[in-house]
């Protein structure tokens, strides 16, 4: 008994001890297939590592970064966003086509339906006198041209009158003349002054007749009442021409013409659009408001429907209108396409295969749904609309990858209006004189001199850093130009950043590179102190290929 | 002292007897008694201050809100620090106290200041003190589920219906279980009255914006007209006006032209909607409304969650019908399953320790003297925890699990040292003992060993004091580990002297079974002779190799990972990806319903809940971009084959990885809000920059990383980022107005009200409360090119002027949130060390540098540098331990001293320490543990019980050597010497190892455990285990060699002495 249980516990002890020993080897084989990259925090995805551990930030585990996921595959051209596959439809990353086309821009207006200002009459007294009776006894009536308003008592009239009746009578010659101009002056119509001489002698009332067709839009007087000479007694207005008045902001100004057509829309009458063109812009701004009012005329048919015939749009009525100005074509992008965070308004455009790559743009007018490009997007190319600030998010971590490896690339806020760092332009000008007198050399393609310069290359200066190695010394020239065009590009890079520091220096690039050596980029660049084509790369071969790059 | 206190306990035996049992049962009650949790709260005293002010951008909230609150409640007493963050819209300033200030105290103080301080804060905002509790009391979580074929129409509920449920029912009755600190609501729609205006339509009017805002407040009242008598009769006259429907607002009159009234309606469009939200939830992929139990501080988490229930069992009758409510994340399962791993580990111990008794002792009754004292001293030490307010959590419970070993070694010691005196004794007599035999066996027996053993077990409680003395967070964690362990050992300290000796006289009976008929016993000495022998006649090669193992584990050592904690294994995780600032809100919520659908596919998962930016609670301060998703995953029985936890985060990051633009980062829950509440700086260095210019700081941040970067052995230096969210800044032109005769009011006002939305008044239906916000129409305010368009009016709203020829609009970066410190802006940089490089001299190098190089020209800019960071922490607790840990192995050196009178023999018991050492290590690179502060717990742990050990070996071999100098007298040699060693040893064989291997025994079940729990124990458990191996070897072996070659030297010195 005793022998077996201590065989029992022995056995046991030896079994747990081996388990324990060999458990942990389980779980890290999965995670080994692909290259991994770096171990990044989630939450502050600037703390980057090499080895797995906490976020110093946070205290988060640190994730994996594999390659070809995120941007991060990518050879880290900035800005380049590469998802993996099936991301897009996840993102539900749409797509449209930068194309020209008129930018439209929609104008929204309101003001007030206004009667024809020149079809607008106030009918005032001619003389002194007294209404009899008002034919015409509230506001709104319709009126026709040549029907009673009023009768009218005027002492001055009656006496004009008789006065003519007796010029008549006494079929008088120049007397029946004024004697009628006295009349008209007093606001006869002709056919009244026919009349005149055939009225009874107890007729001492006269007619106030409307001058046109039209509506009454003010009485001034009621029955009974005495009127001096010139007091108002009615308005009337033409209803079937109607004006739109809208005011315009000196902001709209630029966008209208005489001759936009406008939609107009009000709320009494929902669903009913007029389509009329602006027919004048009134040039007298109003200094309170900076605004002016343009005017749109169009006709107001009576409805047809009920018993009462009467105008569709009515007088003062509130209305809407939009304007929609179409302007030349010029290249637009839909404004869901564009971020616009700061003062550098960005795109990303599809390359195929799930990379996108960022692009600043320069944005003019604003359309409804388009911007104007001015730069920075060609015709035909796709344009994210839906995603696209995912894929800015998933830039902004890849961007402070980078960064944080080169701490000149940093994002500074300095940067953002577009200065760059100065740097101190006498400990640049050695090294750059020096890597003339290199590229100078190796344009001669002259070996020792070439090997002479190297041995004197000086440390690049502060503010400058280069991830390439500068080349070494070696008899084969074609091994230093191998390891000379990464590091020059670099170089050029940077400089061309400071431009201003240095007068005298020039950027050359030779379009030809790609034959040096297979897998040669295709463009190469140099820096030279002097004027002149002096191709490094290719050597006497082809040495004045290039052409200077202006900044 | 102890002796006449063993003497009198044999003496009333009956009263210990029933002593004990009293005690027993206050442990039972107590266990019931004392507040349970996951994990110790880690929470520092801390007090949340929050003001919100709608619609500000940081910018504002910290110019007129952060600033002047953090830097008045800087002075009160016992504040430590003020930490403040300013966000859109909101305020939060958490003020940090010393530990030892009560926090209701604290917050006495604050809410007096803040009496005091509320005049200088800008109109309408109004700082108001957090609830008592933190986010680790976030302890339920729920979402109102609804069945739409239950709903009364068929169609369910819209989300702003179950947000009035969830705000106006659900959220109270929850709130008023005991112990719960607030309930916050979370996602769905608050209910809002929407006035929104058309500012065409008011200009053709000629209304201004004032107007509708006076006219709608004035609509929406209820007034008292006191009483009327009538015939006696007395009536309450009461004027009805308050607002109760749309209609109501419809019909309000703006203003009245010529005997016209124009109302509301012809102006504005009214209805009811949504609030403007920062916060959204979602369940599987759909949105939801939600609530979250936030639990007071110190409360007994496991009874809140348990009364929540009852109360959410209880309303869910009156809940609507369809309308279920159903948790989504539960703290309680965590804390049973924890719980039931400590049972189980506990149980399988005890199991485990008695069958080592079984095996070596094959006493029966001597099995259960000796584990009768485990449990009596884990339930007098839960009568301590209640007493000094120590709550039941894995760490406390796990102070048990590690104790196990030494809490039978007093028992056991005394029970082996009373059955071997009585087989002595049995041997002499040739007969058994009658009890009153016994009873004189058992007392001197037992008061041979009582110093000892009371010696030993306060040098285990000395050795523990440097957990004691661990500050921060570690401290914080592991002191209920020490205080559990320490009453465990005190209470079996005492049953060792008291209940221990009783139950011998009642329970040991011959006949006894020597050692040498168990046939394990003469297994092991068959080992044990050849090797002591050896081991005796090589004492120079024992000594060599005892070194070159003890160099090799010091080689070993530089070449493990260090970490905080090895992380609680909660069930659940916790998903977190954080987009950029710039992002919108409905941007998010796509990204995150996408996510939520795709982790609910997995079959290990249970529910997934995502939340979207904050819940309504100032324990929140999580920004739009931010999401939290909390998965419950089902017990990992119904996982698929081979699945873990690790390759499910794997699977779920690379399926996650479908959304670019943010990391995909897994945390969980608890460990979560853990790391949210600790804002301080987590890496080893943190170069804090306080300035007061943000622009400045963040360019002084890169300088800073330029120079800490070249330092050498730095490693992921990083800035803190502070701009990052797109504004639009509306730029008041001060001449153009003065043309229009407006103020900047005037125009201010647009911006507020018209673009943002003022909330005019409350309407009160019932026990519900819904705002009634102005604002312009949608189509004029969402379009940013129409914002030039807006109109601006007059108070009179006679003159009307588009905005765009007030003001100028630009778009800028600003802050997406602004953190100050003591009143000054913060920005930080942080950098590690590797490379071996030591932190003190590294942090000096930084120091150095940047005086020469970046200091003056911060300082002329009004910037200073201040140093933080983990190494402080380390260099504090470097120098704590450093102090601690001399004087504490001093003081057991002077024990030592006490018990043999003998320096050399108190040093060389001392040199248990590093052999123990060794086999620690040995065994946690075996293991792959990092060095973490739990493994350093297992090492101090280790080091009592290591000199523990000890001490008796050495007790027991001066036994010998004294037993065989009487009888040799003074032909006492060296043979003499060996001979009495190896006799010495041999008998303490038996002991030494049944205490090794009750302890290896006791935490061996921890180690074979996967139960959630377990992860945190192991590493404390495997310096103990690996350390009790070698030291075993140690004492069995190296102990006696280097007793012989002291004696040695003592009689040649002796021989000397005597030859002149």
């Amino acid at each position: 008994m005793k022998r077996f249980l201590s065989y029992l516990i022995v056995a046991a002890l030896a079994v747990g001890g081996t388990w324990l020993v060999l458990r942990p080897a389980a779980s890290d084989a999965l995670t080994s297939e692909r290259k991994l990259l770096y171990y990044q925090s989630p939450m502050h995805p600037w703390v980057k590592s090499d080895q797995p551990g906490r976020c110093t930030v946070c205290g988060m585990a640190l994730v994996p970064v594999y390659e070809g996921e995120g941007g991060a595959g990518q050879e880290m051209t900035s800005g380049v966003v590469m998802l993996p596959p099936g991301s897009p439809n996840v993102v539900g990353v749409l797509t449209a086509t930068v194309q020209k086309e008129p930018l439209r821009r929609t104008l929204r207006v309101a003001g007030m339906i206004d009667d024809d200002e020149s079809r607008h009459r106030v009918l005032s007294a001619y003389t002194q006198g007294r209404i009899e009776k008002l034919n015409v006894n509230f506001l709104g009536a319709e009126v026709q041209a040549g029907q009673p308003l009023a009768t009218f008592y005027s002492a001055d009239l009656l006496s004009a009158s008789r006065d003519y009746q007796l010029a008549v009578r006494q079929a008088g010659g120049s007397s029946t003349d004024s004697a009628r101009l006295r009349l008209i002056q007093l606001g006869l119509t002709k056919e009244q002054i026919e009349e005149v001489p055939s009225r009874a002698p107890d007729d001492i009332f006269f007619e106030l007749l409307a001058p046109i067709d039209g509506t009454v839009v003010t009485r001034h007087v009621y029955e009974g009442q005495y009127v001096e000479e010139g007091d108002p007694l009615f308005e009337l207005a033409d209803f079937s021409t109607m004006w739109f008045q809208f005011i315009a902001y000196e902001q709209d100004l630029p966008f209208l013409q005489v001759g936009q057509p406008v939609s107009i829309t009000t709320p009494s009458l929902p669903g009913k659009t007029i389509e009329a063109p602006i027919s004048f812009i009134n040039p007298n701004l109003d200094d309170m408001t900076r605004s002016a009012k343009v005017r749109v005329e169009f006709e107001n048919p009576k409805s047809s429907e009920g018993v009462q015939r009467k105008y569709e749009f009515l007088h003062k009525l509130y209305a809407e209108a939009t304007i929609a100005p179409e302007g030349p074509e010029v290249l637009t992008v839909p404004r869901q396409a564009v971020l616009w965070p700061g003062k550098q308004p960005r795109v990303y455009v599809e390359l195929g295969d799930g990379t996108y790559q960022q692009r600043l743009v320069s944005i003019g007018r604003m359309g409804d749904d388009h911007y104007e490009v001015i730069e920075g997007l060609e015709a035909g190319e796709k344009v994210v609309l839906n995603g696209n600030m995912l894929l800015d998010s998933q830039a902004q971590l890849d961007a402070l990858v980078t960064d944080m490896e080169s701490p000149e690339a940093m994002p500074s806020i300095t940067t953002e209006s577009g200065e760059t760092p100065r740097i101190d332009a006498a400990l640049w000008e050695p090294f750059l004189r020096s890597v003339d007198d290199l590229n100078l050399a190796l344009a001669d393609d002259d070996v020792s001199a070439v090997n002479a310069s190297l041995k004197k290359l000086p440390m690049a200066p502060p503010g400058l850093t280069l991830t390439s190695p500068p080349p070494t010394e070696n008899l084969d020239l074609s091994v230093i130009r191998k390891a000379y065009l990464p590091w020059s590009e670099e170089i050029v890079a940077a400089a061309a950043k400071h431009r201003d520091a240095f007068p005298n220096l020039r950027i050359f690039r030779c379009p030809m590179t790609g034959d040096l050596w297979s897998g040669a980029p295709a463009k190469a660049a140099w820096i030279q102190l002097s004027p002149g084509v002096r191709n490094p790369y290719w050597g006497r071969e082809m040495r004045d290929c290039g052409a200077e790059v202006k900044p | 002292m102890i002796e006449s206190i063993i003497a009198w306990s044999l003496r009333n035996r009956f009263l210990v007897a029933c002593a004990t049992l009293f005690i027993a049962a206050f442990g039972v009650k107590a266990i019931y008694q004392t507040p349970v949790d996951a994990i110790p709260d880690l929470s520092e005293n801390q007090v949340i201050v929050f003001a919100d002010w709608i619609g500000r951008s940081p910018q504002e909230v910290e110019d007129q809100v952060t600033y002047p609150l953090s830097v008045n409640l800087q002075g009160l007493a016992g504040v430590k620090t003020v930490r403040a963050t300013s966000m859109f819209g909101f305020s939060l300033i958490t003020v940090i106290f010393e530990d030892k200030i009560d926090n209701y105290f604290a917050r006495q103080r604050i809410l007096e200041r803040l009496n005091y301080l509320g005049g200088t804060l800008p109109e309408g905002v109004t700082a108001k003190l957090g609830p008592d509790a933190t986010g680790l009391g976030w302890v339920y979580q729920y979402y109102l589920d609804v069945d739409q074929s239950a709903a009364p129409n068929g169609r369910g509920y819209d989300l702003g219906e179950l947000r009035s449920l969830q705000d106006w029912f659900v959220r109270y009755q929850l709130n008023a279980v005991p112990g719960v600190a607030e309930v916050a609501s979370i996602g769905g729609m608050v209910r809002q009255y929407q006035v929104e205006v058309d500012s065409e339509k008011m200009r053709a009017v000629g209304v201004s914006l004032n107007h509708v805002l006076t006219a709608v407040s004035d609509a929406n009242l209820n007034v008292g007209g006191k009483t009327i008598e009538e015939n006696g009769m007395e009536f309450v006259v009461r004027g009805v006006g308050l607002v109760e429907s749309v209609a109501d607002l419809e019909k309000t009159v703006v203003m009245e032209r010529d005997g016209t009234p124009i109302y509301l309606r012809e102006i504005a469009r009214i209805e009811i909607g949504g609030d403007f939200r920062r916060g959204t939830l979602d369940l599987n992929g759909q949105e939801v409304v939600g609530g979250i139990v936030v639990m007071r501080t110190g409360e007994n988490a496991r009874e809140v969650i348990e009364a929540v229930k009852a109360k959410v069992a209880a309303i869910s009758p009156s809940l609507p019908p369809g309308v279920t409510i159903r948790s989504f994340y539960d703290r309680s399962e965590l804390i049973d399953r924890t719980i039931d791993t400590l049972k189980h580990a506990l149980t399988e111990e005890i199991i485990l320790v008695t069958l080592a008794h079984i095996i070596f002792l094959f006493h029966f009754r001597s099995i259960l003297i000796v584990t009768f004292p485990l449990p009596v001293s884990i339930l007098i030490s839960f009568i301590m925890m209640k007493e000094f307010g120590i709550s039941s959590n894995i760490m406390s419970l796990s102070g048990f699990a590690i104790a196990i070993g030494v809490l039978v070694d007093a028992a056991i010691v005394l029970t082996e040292n009373v059955i071997r005196h009585a087989e002595e004794a049995e041997g002499k007599k040739g007969s058994r003992l009658t009890s009153a035999e016994t009873f004189e066996v058992v007392l001197s027996a037992s008061q041979q060993v009582g110093r000892p053993i009371f010696f030993a077990m306060a040098i285990i409680m000395l050795a523990f004091v440097p957990v004691f003395a661990l500050t921060g967070q570690e401290g914080k964690l592991f002191h209920p580990l020490a205080y559990t362990k320490t009453f465990a050992i005190i209470g079996s300290t005492i049953l060792a002297v008291t209940v221990v000796p009783v139950l011998c006289t009642w329970l040991i009976r011959g006949p006894f079974h020597s050692e040498d008929k168990n046939i394990l016993m003469r297994f092991l000495l068959k080992l044990y002779d050849p090797a002591l022998d050896f081991a005796l006649r090589h004492r120079g090669l024992v000594m060599i190799g005892a070194v070159a193992i003890l160099c090799s584990a010091l080689a070993l050592i530089p070449r493990m990972g260090r970490e905080f904690m090895p992380p609680l294994n909660e069930g659940s995780l916790l998903f977190m990806p954080v987009f950029s600032p710039a992002t919108s809100l409905s941007e998010v919520k796509r990204a995150m319903a996408w996510q939520d659908e795709v982790i609910s596919k997995f079959p290990e998962v249970r529910s997934v809940a995502g939340k979207l930016g904050r819940a309504d609670t100032a324990t929140d301060p999580a920004p739009t971009e931010m999401i939290e998703t909390t998965i419950m995953l089902k017990p990992e029985s119904e996982w698929r084959e081979g699945m873990t936890k690790d390759k499910l985060v794997t699977e779920m990051t690379d399926a996650l990885r479908q959304i670019p633009g943010s990391v995909p980062g897994f945390l969980q829950p608890i460990e979560n809000r853990v790391l949210m509440i600790s804002t301080g700086i987590r890496a080893q260095l943190g170069v804090k920059i306080l300035g007061d210019d943000l622009d400045k700081l963040q360019r002084a941040t890169y300088e800073v990383q330029r120079v800490v970067q070249q330092v050498e052995g730095a490693t992921g230096v990083a800035p803190s980022q502070i701009q990052g969210k797109p504004y639009l800044e509306i730029h008041l032109d001060r001449e153009a107005m003065a043309r229009f005769g407006l103020s900047a009011k005037d125009v201010l006002t647009t911006v507020e009200t018209g673009l943002g939305g003022t909330n005019v008044t409350t309407t009160i239906e019932g026990r519900a409360r819904y705002p009634i916000q102005v604002r312009f129409e949608r189509s004029e305010r969402e379009d940013l090119s129409r914002l030039r368009d807006v109109l601006v009016s007059s108070p009179d709203g006679k003159k009307v002027i588009p905005l765009g020829q007030l003001a100028e609009i630009v778009r800028v970066q600003g802050p997406n949130e602004i953190v100050s410190e003591n009143g000054r802006l913060r920005a930080f940089v942080q950098a590690n060390v590797t490379g071996g490089r030591d932190i003190g001299g590294f942090v000096d190098e930084i120091k150095d540098r940047l005086a020469e190089k970046v200091g003056p020209a911060l300082a002329a800019e009004g910037m200073t540098l201040e140093y933080s960071g983990e190494y402080e922490n380390q260099i504090r607790a470097a120098k704590t331990l450093r102090l601690i840990v001399p004087s504490v192995l001093l003081v057991i050196f002077l024990l030592l001293y006490i018990v043999y009178h003998d320096a050399k023999e108190a040093a060389h018991v001392i040199l248990a320490v590093p052999f123990a050492l060794s086999g620690g290590v040995f065994l946690q690179y075996l293991l792959g543990w990092n060095f973490s502060v739990a493994v350093w717990v297992g090492y101090i742990a280790l080091f009592g019980t290591a000199i523990q050990t000890g001490v008796v070996m050495v007790v027991y071999l001066q036994e010998a050597l004294h037993k065989r100098q009487r009888e040799r007298g003074a032909d006492f040699n060296e043979d003499d010497l060996i001979a009495a060693v190896k006799e010495g040893a041999r008998l303490r064989l038996r002991p030494k190892v049944m205490t090794v291997a009750t302890t290896v025994a006791s935490l061996l079940p921890i180690m074979w455990s996967t139960r959630p729990g377990s992860e945190i124990m192991q590493p404390l458990a495997t310096p103990v285990i690996g350390g009790m191996v070698s030291s075993l070897l140690h004492i069995l072996i190296v102990t006696p060699v280097i007793f012989v070659w002291l004696r040695k030297r003592e009689m040649r010195k002796a021989q000397r002495i005597a030859l002149h």
